[in-house]
C-alpha cells in the first residue's frame, strides 16, 4: 500500500527557480534517514501535505506563533528559532528576508527553507478571516498508477482464487487515488480520500460465488476511504474533529497516533512537538482515530478528549470456549488484494476513549494524558520468548505526565508513562536542547522504555518502533564551521535489557553520523556523510539447536553535490558506499545516480529526469534512496542488486489551478531473473511503472 | 609552520603506534590512572585542554597555569565502594617553568593501586607548550601476592593554531622500567590526538583520537563544555569505546572550584566523581 506507492513531491512547487533545488536536498535526506530508519514502514505525506500547504502559504517570520509552526513540522530548529528571536529582539522586525544573511547561527540551508516557508506579513490565509464559512479553496486530486508486468498474484482469475487464497490478486493492477480538500476561512478544513491498490477490486463484477462464499460477501470499491471535518480557532474551542484524525501529545511515549521521528541527518532534531489533534490525511490504512475529538483552551489550560472506533486488520487465529475472537497480531500493510488479506480486513474493532489535560505559563507546559484501548478481540500472548512482555488480553491504558520549558539558552522536555496496574511499566524520556552559541547546537536525549511498558499508539524517539524494551542516550550537535561549511554529528548508544526479535538475548547496539555540508554558494553545493551502525542478532550454527549471539556493523559513505548550470538546468549527482559485516560474512554495495531538473522561470512546463545504477551484494547492502514522484506520493525505494534504473517525472500547469503529472520508471536487474517473492513476483529482470496524476484548485 | 607541524605530529602519532604499542603482552589499564571529574565531564577528552587538571592530562596543558592551585578528586566506579580512587594534586608555577604533583590510591585491601606522578611543563613560546610526567606505578592484589611496581614517563605538546583551536598531542608509558617481578604485566600505554575549539569564550568543543595498548581499534571522543556567567558550567562527552556518555557539571565560586561528573560505561553503568580544586 503506502510502502511502495505512496510518495512526496515538493519539486512542482518549488523548482520555480534554481536555488530552491536546495530545499529539498535537506528534506530529501531527513525523509531518506528516517525511512531507512523504519525500514520504509511510516507514510510521511502526511508531512510533506503540511510541507505543500505551508510553501502555499508561508507563516510570518517576524511572528513567534508562526515559527512555531515550522519547528513543529521539523523545518528549523530550536537552535534556529532561537537565533531568529534573539535577532528579532535586538534589530525589531525583519523589513526583508535578505535580513536572514545577518541573523547569527542561520547555515544557508535554514536561510533558503526560510526563504521558501516565511513571508514578511501575515498569512495570506489570515487576510480572509471575516470570509467565515465561505470556501477560500477546494483542491481535487486524482492519481492513477500502474506497474508493469503483471506480478505473479494475477496469473490465476479472481474465480480460481480459491484455490491460492493468500497468493492470488482478486482486483486491477491499477492503484487509484481520489482526494478531496476544502477549507474554509481561517478555522474550517475538510476533505476525504478514497484509495484502491494494485490488487485490491474495482468493479466486483469479476468476483465469482466461490469467493463471495468464502468471505460472505463481495468485495467493494474503494478498499479505503478516509474523511474528516475539522475546526481550528483561537477560541475557547480551539480544534474539534469528525471523522479521522491523529493525536499527538507530549514526546510521544504515551499518546503519539501519527509518525515517528528517529535519528536522521537534522540531529538537533530529536524533541517532538505534538500538534494535539489533527486530521488524518495519510493512506495508512491502520493506525489513526476515527471518532470525535475537541480540544478547550482557557486560562493557560487546555483540555483535550477523544473517542475513537475503528476497524483494524489482524490475523485471526480462532474462537475462545467465550465465542470470543482470538488474534496474533495486528496488520500494518494495509493491503486487501487477496482473499486471505480481506478475511483479516476490520477483523478487529479498536475502541479508544481518553484525554489530556495541559498547563502552559510562559515557557512552561506540563500536561498529563490517558487513554483507554478496548479490542473487539483478544490479543493472543506472543508464545516466543522475545514477545514475553508483548500485549495481550482485549484492554490496555496508558497514562502520562509531559513537560517542557525554554530556557533562555535551552529548553529542557520529557515525558513518563505507565500502563496502570501493570508493576515495572513505568517507562521515562527526557531531553535537553541547548543553544550555547549561535554557531554551535547540542541535543542529548536519555530514554528508558520499561521491557513491560505496551502502547497501541505511542511512537516515541527510539529504535525499537514500539518503545518497549529500550535504554540508550543520544547526543546530536550542530556546528557552523564557516560561512558555508556546517557540521551535523550524532552519536547514539542504546541497548535493549530483554529479548527482542532475532535477538534471543539481551542486546546492545550504537549508531555514528558525520555529515559535513558546504554551501559553496547558490550554484553549487556538496555533502560528505559517514554513518556507523553496531548491531547484535541471532547466529544460526547448523549443528545446534540454539542460537548464539552475533555481533554486525554496517558503514555508509556518502558524497553528494548539486550543481546549478544555468536558468534552465540543475545537476544533483551522488555516489554512496555500503560495507556490512555480520558473523564474518561480508557485502559491499554502491549506488551513484544523476539528477537533471529542468525547469525554465516563466514555463508552466518542468522536468526531473534521474538514472541510477547500483551494485550491492545483498539485501544487507541495500541502499535507500528518496525518489521524486506526483503530489501525495512518498517513494523511498532500497536498492539492492545489481542493475540500472531512470525515471522521468514532468508537470505541466496547464492553467491557473490545473496541473498535471506524468512520471515512468524503469528498472532492469542484471543479476535477476525474476524480481520480488511470492505473490508481488515479477517473471523476468525488468519493471517499469507509469503514473499520471491531476490536480485541480477552484 | 602550521602545517609543518600537523604533519609532523600524525608521523609522530602513527610512529609511535607502530614502534612502541603492543610490545608487551597484557598491558593492565591502571584505574589509578584515571582523569578528574573535570576531564571526566568531557569524557576524557582532554589532550588539547590547558589548566591545572592536566596534571591528569596532557602534561603540556599545565604550562599555562598562572596561580599555585591544589586539588583532590574522588570517584566510585559502577557506584562500588570497593572501586573507588582517591586522588590529590598540587600545581606551582616557577622561574623556570609549571611543576605538577599528583597521587592517586585506588581499591582496597585486597587489591590497591597507587600511581605517583610529578610534571615539569613549560612554554617554549607564545603557542607552543610541552610537558614531561614521570610515574610511578604500584599494584598489589591482598597479601598473597607480590607487589608490582613500575616506573614510566608521559609526554605532550600542545600548540596554538590561532587564538580559539588549540591542537594537542600526549603519549602516556611507552615503556617502563624498574618492572618488578611480573615483568610480562605492564602498564598500558597510549597516544594521544586532538583539538578544542572556542566557538565563543564560554563555550569550548574538545574532539581527540586515541590509541592504546590494550584495544586494537582507535577510540574517538569528543567533548563541551559551557560556563554560564564564569560561576555554572556544564559538560557532557562521548566515546567511541567503553565509557560512551559523560556528563559533568561545574561550580566556580571565588577560589574554590568543584565539578561532579558521571560516566556511563556501556555495559556497567555509571560511575560518578567529585573534584575540588583551590587556587591562591
Amino acid at each position: 500500500m503506502f510502502l511502495t506507492v505512496t510518495n512526496c513531491y515538493l519539486h512542482g512547487q518549488i523548482i520555480s527557480d534554481s536555488s530552491s533545488y536546495f530545499i529539498n536536498n535537506d528534506i530529501d535526506n531527513m525523509l531518506e534517514d528516517l525511512a531507512a530508519a523504519n525500514e520504509g514502514i511510516q507514510d510521511y505525506s502526511d508531512l510533506l501535505d503540511s510541507y505543500r500547504e505551508l510553501l502555499k502559504n508561508p507563516v510570518d517570520i517576524n511572528q513567534l506563533s508562526g515559527l512555531k509552526i515550522l519547528l513543529e513540522n521539523r523545518i528549523i530548529n530550536e537552535s534556529e528559532l532561537f537565533s531568529l528571536e534573539t535577532y528579532i529582539k535586538q534589530n525589531g522586525p525583519f523589513l526583508s528576508k535578505n535580513e536572514l544573511f545577518y541573523v547569527k547561527g542561520l547555515s544557508k540551508g535554514a536561510i533558503e527553507r526560510l526563504e521558501y516557508f516565511t513571508k514578511i506579513g501575515k498569512q495570506n490565509i489570515s487576510i480572509s478571516r471575516n470570509i467565515g464559512f465561505k470556501p477560500i479553496r477546494q483542491e481535487l486530486f486524482f492519481k492513477g498508477s500502474q506497474i508493469f508486468p503483471k506480478r505473479q498474484g494475477y496469473i490465476l482469475s479472481p474465480n480460481e482464487a480459491w484455490k491460492k487464497p493468500g497468493s492470488t490478486f482478486l482486483g486491477t493492477p491499477q492503484q487509484l487515488y481520489l482526494r478531496y480538500k476544502i477549507k474554509g476561512g481561517n478555522n474550517w478544513q475538510s476533505g476525504f480520500t478514497v484509495e484502491k491498490d494494485a490488487g485490491e477490486v474495482f468493479l466486483n463484477r469479476s468476483i465469482g460465488d466461490s469467493v463471495v462464499s468464502i468471505l460472505g460477501k463481495k468485495p467493494v470499491f474503494p478498499d479505503f476511504y478516509s474523511g474528516y471535518i475539522f475546526y481550528s480557532a483561537n477560541g475557547w474551542i480551539k480544534k474539534a474533529v469528525v471523522g479521522d484524525f491523529h493525536v499527538e501529545v507530549g514526546q510521544g511515549l504515551t499518546l503519539w497516533s501519527g509518525l515517528a521521528f528517529g535519528k536522521s541527518s537534522q540531529t538537533c532534531m530529536v524533541r517532538y512537538f505534538g500538534k494535539g489533534i489533527r486530521p488524518n490525511t495519510s493512506v495508512n490504512e491502520n493506525r489513526f482515530f476515527r471518532g470525535v475529538a475537541v480540544t478547550l483552551q482557557k486560562m493557560g489550560f487546555q483540555i483535550m478528549g477523544f473517542f475513537s472506533r475503528k476497524g483494524f486488520d489482524a490475523n485471526v487465529i480462532g474462537v475462545n470456549a467465550q465465542h470470543n475472537l482470538i488474534i496474533s497480531s495486528l496488520q500494518q500493510t494495509g493491503y486487501h488484494r487477496t482473499i486471505n488479506e480481506l478475511l483479516d480486513k476490520n477483523a478487529v474493532f479498536i475502541t479508544n476513549i481518553g484525554g489530556s489535560i495541559q498547563f502552559s505559563h510562559k515557557n512552561f507546559t506540563v500536561g498529563s494524558v490517558y487513554y483507554k484501548t478496548t479490542l473487539s478481540a483478544i490479543m493472543q500472548k506472543n508464545i516466543n520468548p522475545y514477545g514475553k512482555y508483548y500485549f495481550s488480553g482485549d484492554h490496555l491504558e496508558n497514562s502520562g505526565l509531559y513537560f517542557s520549558w525554554n530556557i533562555n539558552i535551552a529548553s529542557l522536555f520529557g515525558e513518563i508513562s505507565v500502563n496502570p496496574g501493570v508493576p515495572g511499566s513505568l517507562s521515562g524520556i527526557a531531553g535537553m536542547n541547548t543553544f550555547f552559541s549561535p554557531r554551535f547546537s547540542l541535543s542529548v536525549l536519555y530514554r528508558n522504555y520499561s521491557m513491560k511498558y505496551n502502547s497501541l499508539f505511542s511512537s516515541p524517539f527510539g529504535v525499537n518502533s514500539r518503545g518497549q524494551n529500550e535504554e540508550g542516550i543520544y547526543i546530536g550537535i550542530k556546528a557552523l564551521l564557516s560561512g558555508s561549511l556546517s557540521l551535523a554529528a550524532y552519536a547514539d548508544y542504546y541497548k535493549f535489557p530483554w529479548l527482542k526479535y532475532l535477538s534471543d538475548f539481551p542486546s546492545i547496539g550504537r549508531a555514528y553520523l558525520i555529515q559535513l555540508d558546504d554551501v559553496e554558494n547558490d550554484r553549487l553545493s556538496f555533502v560528505f556523510r559517514f554513518r556507523y551502525k553496531y548491531f547484535s542478532r541471532n547466529i544460526k550454527h547448523e549443528n545446534l539447536l540454539h542460537v548464539v549471539p552475533g555481533f554486525g556493523e554496517r558503514y555508509e559513505l556518502r558524497f553528494g553535490m548539486i550543481k546549478v548550470l544555468n536558468t534552465l538546468f540543475i545537476l544533483k549527482s551522488r555516489v554512496e558506499g555500503v560495507k556490512y559485516s555480520f558473523n564474518k560474512k561480508r557485502e559491499f554495495g554502491f549506488l551513484i545516480y544523476q539528477d537533471v531538473v529542468y525547469k525554465k522561470s516563466v514555463s508552466p512546463f518542468s522536468s526531473i529526469f534521474r538514472v541510477t545504477y547500483f551494485n550491492t551484494q545483498g539485501w544487507n547492502s541495500r541502499i535507500y534512496t528518496y525518489e521524486n514522484d506526483v503530489p501525495y506520493s512518498f517513494n523511498i525505494p532500497a536498492f539492492y542488486g545489481n542493475g540500472f534504473s531512470v525515471f522521468l517525472l514532468s508537470s505541466w500547469k496547464i492553467k491557473n489551478g490545473l496541473k498535471v503529472w506524468i512520471r515512468g520508471s524503469s528498472t532492469i536487474f542484471f543479476d535477476k531473473k525474476t524480481i520480488g517473492t511470492g505473490q508481488a513476483m515479477i517473471s523476468g529482470n525488468k519493471k517499469a511503472s507509469v503514473t499520471l496524476a491531476l490536480k485541480y484548485q477552484f | 609552520m602550521t602545517l609543518l607541524f600537523k604533519h609532523l605530529s600524525v608521523k609522530i602519532f602513527i610512529n609511535f603506534s607502530l614502534t612502541f604499542l603492543f610490545i608487551w603482552g597484557h598491558p593492565l589499564q591502571l584505574a589509578a590512572q584515571q582523569s578528574d571529574a573535570y576531564g571526566a565531564g568531557l569524557n576524557g577528552s582532554t589532550v588539547a585542554i590547558t589548566g591545572f587538571w592536566s596534571v591528569t592530562g596532557n602534561p603540556a596543558g599545565l604550562a599555562s597555569l598562572q596561580y599555585t592551585s591544589f586539588g583532590m578528586d574522588y570517584s566510585n566506579r559502577f557506584s562500588m565502594s570497593q572501586l573507588s580512587s582517591k586522588g590529590l594534586s598540587v600545581g606551582f608555577k616557577t622561574n623556570l617553568g609549571t611543576l605538577g604533583l599528583n597521587m592517586r590510591f585506588f581499591g582496597y585491601s585486597a587489591y590497591n593501586e597507587i600511581a605517583a606522578g610529578i610534571v615539569y611543563s613549560k612554554m617554549l613560546s607564545k603557542k607552543l607548550s610541552v610537558g614531561i610526567k614521570l610515574n610511578y606505578y604500584r599494584w598489589s592484589s591482598g597479601n598473597d601476592y607480590e607487589v608490582n611496581q613500575n616506573v614510566s614517563f608521559d609526554g605532550g605538546i600542545q600548540y596554538e593554531l590561532s587564538s580559539s583551536l588549540l591542537v594537542g598531542f600526549s603519549f602516556k608509558n611507552p615503556m617502563t622500567f624498574f618492572n618488578k617481578k611480573v615483568k610480562i604485566q605492564t602498564v598500558s600505554s597510549n597516544l594521544k590526538l586532538g583539538l578544542s575549539y572556542y566557538f565563543i569564550p564560554e563555550l569550548m568543543v574538545t574532539t581527540e583520537v586515541e590509541k592504546n595498548s590494550f584495544s586494537t581499534i582507535l577510540i574517538f571522543r569528543g567533548g563541551m563544555e559551557y560556563v554560564y556567567k564564569k560561576m555554572f558550567s556544564f559538560r557532557t562527552g562521548i566515546g567511541t569505546g567503553m565509557e560512551i556518555f559523560s556528563i559533568g557539571l561545574g561550580y566556580n565560586i571565588k577560589h574554590l572550584e568543584t565539578s561532579f561528573a558521571a560516566t556511563w560505561h556501556t555495559t556497567l553503568g555509571l560511575s560518578p566523581q567529585i573534584s575540588l580544586s583551590y587556587h591562591l
